[in-house]
């Protein structure tokens, strides 16, 4: 279970957030809506430990975020907004880099059934070669590797077709459903939060996206 | 695993990367044997006045005549102090009257006076030369004369040639302040220790240029992937981006260390540790500055423009390029500016240790702040 109590950001004197609350049970896929700059992909990045609040808790299974950062960061598998691969690599190569350095030691397989996973079938193929999709497709699968129990997304699905952005919901959710993990995804497609989110948060004062949710029947979270 | 992942990332350059290591070595080689050829027809110019006209003095000046970097004219006093404030010459050197004589019975002081301008850039080097070379001459004069007369006074029937006596008395060689008259032409006052050693365009100041150059240029992957997105990634990973980041530096450490090493056999005759760890300072003190000066850029454009810049002037102000004994003479602490001066002295410069110290200690702060 993922905990987050009154926590605020600011840039220099811009605040960003300002006591944000939410929490995700084990299990639960969970949206994160809200215009361009209302602070979606700042609040991800803390959660995820990039960068870290100006206040408030954090706690995931009962653990604080101040003083058991290695053990949280082992749980969590972050998809950032901007494409974090090395482009002069290959599929391959970037998925070996990664499960190298990571807790569980994977083989080649095991690397490769997860981007046949996220629908991605190129394995020897040179990034900086690849289509943006594609990209975004290896973007997931290597944050995947350690087989994380809390899975942020960051608007992983953009630019991705919609067969295989169905395929990837579908083995995502299941994912949750079956492993009892937690998911946390923002996206800007509307009809894809609706399908596959449990609970769905707000990130802003805006009507536009309570309304549109609420006629949806969608259970909007408050932050 | 570490290792697995680094060949990952560097098989991608090999190359490139091979070759910006054993930069240094191949160029230094390449220049000392081009610089030692061309050395054959440069020429510095510098005038000799004979006061005196014995036979000494002219095979004296004889044997300078054979050195390759001098062109010599010889002159009079006056045009050649006229040539010289003209900038037409170097330096000047008046051998004397009495050089012979004085040398004959043994009396080393103010043979030879030298004069010289603010301009003379040669002037420590050619002096240097000159003086070793009357040294020699003394040395020489005074052995043969006194077996010579030996000989002469035990009515002996070896007879030995000049040369031959000579030929011995080199192993006798001593070192005696023969020139000790330093004039300046323009500052009275300036003066310097004759025994200065000047290390101009010698093999290891050309080498730490190269190696100030490669170094910055190897490093440019601190930049490149500091500043790359897929950082966020170590977050996850069970070796922290420091770690990761201490064990690459690690690496190119040792490599260049061996590189260094190998260097070092091959330009030098002897293998003497003291000047190999000289020179692993001065290969570590390069690492800090790259260090420092690539955490503090986010574009690698940027530091490719900086880093070449800064290189030029560490070995100008080492003083690889110019002397600049007289410049450090006047402000001796200038010397500590540039690391590639105490290099080319073999020695440890004390400001540039804890330079390297501190650089790593705030690397590693910066470095580990990136998340908090
Ligand atoms: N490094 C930064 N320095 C200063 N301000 C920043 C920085 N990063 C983001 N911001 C500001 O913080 C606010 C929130 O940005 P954020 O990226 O979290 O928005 P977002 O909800 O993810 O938007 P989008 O839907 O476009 O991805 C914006 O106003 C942005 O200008
Ligand atoms: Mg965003």
């Amino acid at each position: 279970m993922l905990e987050v109590k009154n926590i605020s950001k600011k840039y220099r004197s811009h605040e960003i957030l300002q006591n944000v609350s939410m929490h995700i049970a084990r299990g639960e896929v969970v949206g994160l809506v809200g215009q361009n700059g209302a602070g979606k992909s700042t609040f991800l990045q803390i959660v995820a430990t990039v960068m870290s609040a100006n206040s408030g808790d954090l706690m995931l299974d009962g653990l604080s975020y101040n003083c058991n950062l290695k053990a949280i960061r082992r749980q969590i598998g972050y998809v950032p907004q901007e494409v974090a691969l090395w482009e002069q690599l290959t599929v391959r190569e970037n998925m070996l880099f990664f499960a190298k350095l990571s807790w569980t030691k994977l083989s080649e397989e095991q690397c490769r059934a997860i981007c046949v996973n996220m629908q991605l079938h190129e394995w020897d193929k040179q990034v900086s070669k690849l289509s943006g999709g594609m990209k975004r497709k290896l973007n997931i699968a290597l944050s995947l590797i350690d087989d994380p129990q809390l899975l942020l997304l960051d608007e992983p699905t953009v630019g991705i077709d919609l067969k295989s952005k169905t395929e990837i919901a579908h083995f995502l959710t299941q994912q949750a459903k079956e492993h009892q993990k937690m998911i946390l995804y923002t996206s800007h497609d509307m009809k894809e939060i609706t399908t596959y989110c449990d609970r769905v948060y707000i990130m802003g004062e805006d009507s536009f996206y309570y309304d549109y949710l609420q006629e949806k029947g969608i259970t909007i979270g408050k932050m | 695993m570490f290792l697995f992942t680094r060949m990952l990332l560097l098989k991608k350059q090999l190359v490139p990367t091979l070759i910006w290591l054993l930069m240094p070595l191949i160029l230094t080689v390449v220049v000392v044997q081009w610089g030692n050829a061309a050395a054959r027809d440069a020429q510095i110019p510098i005038a000799i006045v004979d006061e005196d006209h014995s036979e000494l003095s002219r095979a004296f000046i004889q044997e300078l005549q054979q050195m390759d970097l001098l062109t010599i004219q010889l002159m009079g006093k006056q045009k050649a102090l006229y040539a010289l404030e003209k900038n037409q010459l170097d330096s000047v050197f008046i051998i004397k009257r009495n050089f012979e004589k004085e040398l004959r019975n043994n009396k080393r002081n103010q043979l030879i006076e030298a004069y010289s301008t603010n301009r003379s850039y040669f002037y420590f080097a050619v002096k240097e030369n000159i003086s070793s070379l009357a040294q020699r001459k003394a040395t020489q004069a005074k052995a043969a004369h006194e077996v010579k007369n030996l000989l002469n006074k035990y009515d002996s029937d070896i007879e030995w040639s000049f040369d031959e006596i000579v030929a011995q008395g080199q192993q006798r060689e001593e070192r005696y302040e023969l020139l000790t008259v330093d004039f300046s032409y323009y500052n009275e006052n300036e003066s310097s220790s004759p025994t200065e050693k000047t290390n101009l365009l010698t093999s290891w100041g050309i080498w730490a240029f190269f190696t100030l150059i490669s170094t910055f240029y190897l490093f440019d992957w601190v930049i490149k992937e500091s500043n790359h997105p897929v950082v966020v990634r170590w977050l996850q990973s069970k070796i922290s981006y420091i770690t990761y980041f201490f064990s690459t530096l690690a690496v190119y450490l040792l490599i260049m260390l061996v590189i260094d090493i190998l260097t070092y056999r091959i330009i030098e005759t002897q293998f003497i540790w003291s000047e190999v760890l000289v020179m692993l300072v001065f290969r570590l003190t390069c690492v800090a500055l790259a260090l420092f000066v690539a955490v503090h850029l986010k574009q690698v454009l940027s530091y490719y423009f900086i880093t070449p810049i800064l290189a030029l002037l560490l070995a100008l102000l080492g003083g690889v390029f110019i002397p600049m004994e007289r410049f450090f003479a006047k402000w001796p602490i200038m010397s500590e500016l540039s690391p590639v001066y105490a290099l080319l002295q073999w020695d440890v410069s004390l400001v540039w240790s804890v330079f390297i110290v501190l650089i790593c200690m705030y690397v590693y702060r910066k470095e580990s702040n990136r998340f908090a």
